[in-house]
């Protein structure tokens, strides 16, 4: 149990610096969107994604070592 | 009853699950629940990003359109007139900076929103709110809170008219 909780504590810090991340990067795009240009909406976008399917695979690994006897 | 029973064999109720007795489990359902809410509010960030995109294309996608806003006689040196553009609920000014000089702005400071208004005597517009200030000829932010330049409306003069012609970025 103290194996899995360490690496629950180690999952959980980074779900939350990716999410961080993704939070910068919608702040940058709404920030570029208000400013009525047109430039970092995609790029965002496209590292956000990969931000959430990161953290999608790391939801998986979770699912996996919950299934570990 | 009966088919609870039969769907959950003892011991391997949901509930035995989400609520163990023991606290090192406990703590360890409970960061996994959280990281699952964590991904959940992550894949929300995803799709509020891709709704930008979707904004920035489709206002990419809208024609521009030409609106006349004043005489050229209409307007003296020194002078404003308030108009909306580019939608009816969007103000704009336009400013008559010398015989041949013209500029127009969106009348909303980029700070929160309050009406910018002409200072002739400064050559700036000045947002009374808060004391942003901006160059009448550039858009550009000289004093004060706001974080970005004015929208600057692209104007055509022509045949003693003056045209608004679309927006450029601040």
């Amino acid at each position: 149990m103290d194996q899995r909780a360490t690496a629950m504590q180690l999952l959980l810090s980074v779900v939350l610096i990716v999410l961080l991340i993704q939070l910068w990067l919608v702040t940058a795009a709404l920030e570029d969107t208000m400013a009525g240009a047109d430039v970092l909406q995609l790029p965002t976008f496209i590292a956000s994604g990969a931000c959430f399917f990161a953290n999608l695979g790391l939801l998986k690994y979770l699912y996996d070592l919950d299934r570990t006897p | 009853m009966s088919d609870a029973k039969r769907s959950d064999p003892p011991g391997e109720a949901k509930w035995r699950e989400d609520l163990p007795l023991e606290t090192a489990v406990d703590e360890y359902t409970t960061r996994r629940d959280f990281i699952k809410f964590l991904v959940l509010i992550s894949g929300a960030t995803f799709l509020g990003n891709g709704s930008l995109v979707v904004k920035s294309m489709l206002k990419e996608a809208q024609p521009r359109e030409s609106l006349r806003v004043a005489s050229v006689d209409e307007v003296p040196v020194g002078a404003v007139k308030l108009f909306r553009y580019p939608t009816p609920t969007e103000p704009a000014i336009l400013i008559r900076i010398d015989e041949t000089r013209w500029a127009a702005y969106s009348q909303r400071c980029t700070h929160l929103s309050c009406p910018v208004l002409y200072a002739p005597e400064r050559g700036r517009l000045e947002c009374p709110c808060h004391d942003g200030a901006f160059d009448v000829a550039t858009g550009r932010v000289l004093q004060g809170p706001p974080p970005r330049p004015l929208p600057r409306v692209i104007l055509r003069v022509a045949d003693g008219q003056v045209f608004a012609e679309g927006v450029a970025p601040s």
